[in-house]
């Protein structure tokens, strides 16, 4: 078995508020006078063992179906995936 | 009628909502999430002078830790494993082994999943609550059709995680943690209307709750004039009531959530609007749910998710005895 890293962010998906977003942007938009479009998120670091970068791959994307983030409302993007 | 109340490590309101099934006449008792093996299942009343002793325990650790939430959550789990010795080491039951595991559910008329932090509200409230071995027998309890399901407040977003109810309970569009008292509109369908005329609830000024044990034992609860009552307009089935209409009717109860905003597709609304699922709606809607949705039932009307707590209004001394509302709207769908 290797040892593989993975890193993954979680957002809302478009289309559901996202409240702590539009506060920032509210206050973006007075400081900075920046028009800007924001979605908070969540970030998860996880280490696996998997027989291949595939398997890690399918592991991983499973995790983040079911816990990382709940389809109803938010999306997971996995940004990193490499042996350690 | 017997009730079960599951606590997960960091449910908080295991013991208000135990005291108001046992107030309301139940016989009423715990289940540990992760231990639903015979000796889990103790009765109540052995339960409860521990709970005084472990309770005392608890507040005064976290009072001298000052770390709140987390120093409670992990005691309150140490707490069961006072009453469950095993609880700890107790290997969790596995899918497939669940035939002596549901059966010890299907003792239970009703069983609640109470408001509270379960496993403090990490990565999303109620998503890891969805993975303990209790879960997989609610759902056979559930396919059985033995009995009926509440989830109130953390109960209802983990029955949403659990695939349970559908939809998803998220941050309140305001971000805060509310808790406040929120005037609610019972609305039982039409189908339901038939029901209300039934001869166990009578609309003059008092409610009849049939007994649990049957016969004689009839007791009548007085129901406090409207102009005697402080808080909401509460109990106002009478057709004299200016809020009074045949199949809804309006009254308040504490609410106490960040993560109560509901939400879901259209279709699913649609589904909800089209099949009467939604019971419970918002007067004043708090957290953006949509459709001012408060509470919900499922397709087969075998479950009911509600964010406000009627367990924390049902004791007169508290000022507010409206929960006794939703305890009977309970009680009624199971006798």
């Amino acid at each position: 078995m290797i040892k593989y890293k993975a890193d993954i962010t979680v957002k809302l998906k478009n289309g559901v508020r996202d409240p702590q977003g539009s506060a920032i942007e509210t206050v973006l938009k007075r400081v900075k006078g920046e028009n800007t479009k924001i979605h908070v998120g969540k970030f998860f670091s996880i280490e696996i063992e998997a027989s291949d970068i595939e398997d890690a791959n399918e592991k991983i994307s499973q995790i983040s179906n079911e816990i990382l983030s709940n389809p109803i409302l938010e999306e997971y993007e996995m940004i990193r995936l490499e042996e350690v | 009628m017997k009730a079960g109340v599951i606590v997960f490590p960091g449910t908080n309101c295991d013991r208000d909502t135990l005291e108001a099934c046992q107030e309301f006449g139940w016989e009423a008792e715990y289940i540990w999430h992760d231990d639903i093996f015979e000796q889990s299942s103790m009765h109540a009343s052995t339960l409860r002078g521990e709970a005084d002793l472990q309770y005392e325990q608890r507040t005064a650790s976290v009072r001298k830790s000052g770390e709140g939430e987390k120093q409670s959550l992990k005691h309150s789990h140490s707490v069961f494993q006072a009453f469950v010795p095993h609880a700890g080491i107790h290997p969790s039951p596995q899918k497939g082994e669940g035939a002596g595991a549901s059966n010890n559910l299907n003792k239970y008329d009703v069983i609640f999943l109470p408001g509270g932090f379960s496993y403090g509200d990490y990565v999303r409230s109620g998503a890891l609550a969805k993975f303990s071995p209790v879960i997989e027998y609610l759902k056979e309890y559930i396919e059985q059709k033995r009995g009926f399901v509440v989830g109130i407040c953390n109960g209802f977003q983990i029955l949403c995680e659990a695939g349970l109810l559908p939809g998803a309970l998220t941050h309140n569009e305001g971000l805060k943690f509310i808790c406040a008292d929120s005037e609610l509109i019972l609305n039982e369908g039409k189908r339901e209307e038939e029901r209300r005329k039934s001869p166990n609830l009578n609309f003059n000024n008092s409610f009849v709750y049939p007994s649990p044990l049957g016969g004689e034992g009839d007791f009548q609860r007085e129901r406090k004039p409207a102009n005697v009552r402080k808080s909401g307009e509460g109990y106002c089935n009478q057709p004299s009531h200016p809020c009074f209409t045949p199949h809804t009717s309006r009254f308040t109860l504490p609410i106490a959530h960040a993560e109560g905003r509901y939400v879901a597709d259209e279709k699913t609304i649609q589904e909800l609007k089209e099949k009467e699922m939604i019971f419970l709606t918002y007067k004043e809607n708090p957290n953006g749910s949509v459709e001012n949705i408060a509470g919900l039932y499922d397709k087969e009307r075998r479950i009911i998710g509600m964010m406000p707590h009627p367990e924390r209004a049902f004791f007169k001394e508290l000022g507010n005895e409206d929960g006794k509302i939703i305890f009977d709207f309970i009680e009624k769908r199971c006798v």
